[in-house]
């Protein structure tokens, strides 16, 4: 999947968990600064992103390692070239 | 007049709210029974295609903003957003709740938490394993209308959740006065709320044979009573009061609805789903609400009966109603013709309603009712409210697993102060 289109799906799934609407989920908006996430967001978005994109990733790796949603992304191309660890279909 | 019990608070309602399709305050619902408006109407929660059930009591249009944040709204199951909003506007009816945050509490009562979630979730298996979100467990946890109402209203004493099937409601009412009795809290936010319409659940109670379905008309669907009756109508709803002692309502000028003078519950013991047929365990629970107010059943004014309109409630709950007051000796309602059945909601939405005819001294007539069961020894309202002389009004409530409640309401009456 190519960047655009994980920051595509991204943007939806991050206006979803998060409740905030879709045009302020720019890949610079940070999650905890600008999107007020919080601890339960990030079990959320682990569990979206894995749903979404298959990927295994839980609210520890989330928390730790994406400040910006451009960093999920990352993280989501990073695990792409990996491979899926989860087969669920979003 | 009533004995007075020694030492314990007297406990008076000062707030209600409600969240039902037959009215979102509790004025549009009286409104809604006083006209026998029911609020059955085709099913629309789901794809109904070919569904075996085709009617319900639906709340359309029912948006918690305002109430709610969205992240509060969506974290919050359904049902948990229907008894945050009808308890804040409890709350707000009573003019805030009127005790440090350490002596507030709340009991909620609800029989399946967060059930469309759970069943969101489940019915979107893979390989036998559901697809929760990470949230699933608190917000399917029957407790979440608890917990989300003392987080938002700084609710520092008890919190509790109780579930007894079709009596959460009115168990919740009852058990938070005890709280204020037994000076456990001041203010006591107590209610029910169920949030059931989803396709498992109601196939499931339709392959039970307790829902009626099959009425050219919906409307005409929830007929307790009546001799055409062929169940009850499913509903979602919540209803919330605010309790506190009567020297607290009176001491900040607080209006108070009514006061709860008895609270009777006792169980069947009996079956898994069919009350005693002769009602004995509905007839001990309804004495036990009279001993504990100290009054008599010559006293009672008014019965706001469970009625669901299964012929097994029916007949048990007029046999019952019978052998205490007499055949035909008091006038009966059943408030679930119009709003239909919610489950965990409806004993404190009927616990509402009974206030309501304590403090308008009217009782709301019986819809769809044309033409009473002769089984039924009742004088069942129809047609428009009855006046009815200042005294107890019993709200019942019978569950299913033999659980049984029975509110008793009056007037404050100061000469027995």
């Amino acid at each position: 999947m190519e960047r655009d289109e994980v920051l595509r799906r991204l943007r939806e799934l991050c206006a979803r968990v998060l409740s905030v609407p879709e045009e302020a989920v720019v890949p610079r908006a940070r999650l905890v600064a600008d999107l007020e996430a919080d601890s339960l967001d990030f079990a959320e978005l682990g569990a979206a992103v894995q749903e979404v994109f298959g990927i295994a990733m839980d609210e520890d790796d989330v928390m730790e390692r994406a400040v910006t949603v451009a960093d999920i992304a990352d993280l989501v191309l990073a695990g792409q070239t990996t491979g899926p660890v989860a087969e669920v279909s979003g | 007049m009533r004995a007075a019990r020694v030492g314990a608070a007297r406990v008076v309602i000062t707030g209600m709210g409600v969240r039902t399709a037959a009215g979102d305050t509790p004025g549009a619902l009286w409104a809604a029974l006083a006209e026998s408006r029911p609020a059955a109407g085709p099913l629309r929660s789901f794809d109904a295609a070919g569904f075996p059930v085709d009617v319900a009591c639906e709340i359309t249009g029912f948006d918690p903003a305002g109430y709610l944040t969205p992240k509060q709204a969506a974290r919050a199951d359904r049902s948990a957003q229907l008894a945050f909003c009808a308890a804040a506007d409890a709350i707000e009816d009573a003019g805030g709740l009127a005790a440090e945050p350490g002596r507030r509490a709340v009991v909620t009562g609800s029989a399946h938490g967060g059930l469309l979630t759970l069943e969101h979730a489940l019915l979107r298996q893979v390989d036998g394993v559901g697809r929760p979100r990470a949230l699933y467990t608190p917000m399917v946890m029957t407790n979440a209308g608890a917990a989300l109402i003392s987080m938002v209203y700084g609710i520092g004493g008890p919190s509790l959740t109780l579930s007894t099937a079709c009596a959460s409601g009115g168990h919740a009412v009852g058990e938070g006065a005890q709280l204020v009795r037994a000076g456990s809290a001041d203010v006591v936010v107590a209610g029910g709320h169920d949030a059931p319409l989803t396709p498992t659940n109601m196939v499931a109670m339709y392959r039970l044979g307790a829902l009626a379905t099959g009425f050219a008309d919906p409307a005409r669907s929830s007929r307790p009573f009546d001799a055409g009756r062929k169940g009850f109508v499913m509903a979602e709803g919540a209803a919330f009061v605010v309790l506190e002692s009567l020297e607290s309502a009176r001491a900040r000028g607080a209006r108070i609805h009514a006061e709860l003078i008895g609270y009777g519950r006792n169980s069947d013991a009996y079956h898994l789903t069919a009350p005693h047929p002769a009602g004995a365990g509905a007839l001990a629970c309804m004495a036990a609400a009279l001993a504990d107010a100290g009054v008599t059943a010559r006293e009672v004014v008014h019965v706001n009966a469970h009625g669901t309109g299964t012929e097994l409630n029916d007949l048990a709950e007029a046999r019952a109603v019978a052998e205490l007051f007499g055949p035909g000796e008091v006038p009966v309602t059943a408030s679930k013709s119009v709003t239909g059945h919610a489950i965990g909601g409806a004993g404190a939405i009927e616990a509402v309603i009974a206030a309501m005819s304590v403090a308008s001294g009217l009782a709301p007539p019986t819809a769809n009712l044309t033409e009473l069961d002769p089984r039924c020894e009742l004088d069942v309202v129809t047609g428009a409210p009855r006046k009815l002389p200042a005294g107890p009004v019993l709200s019942n409530s019978f569950a299913f697993g033999g659980h049984n409640v029975c509110l008793a309401l009056a007037p404050v009456e100061d000469a027995a102060l």
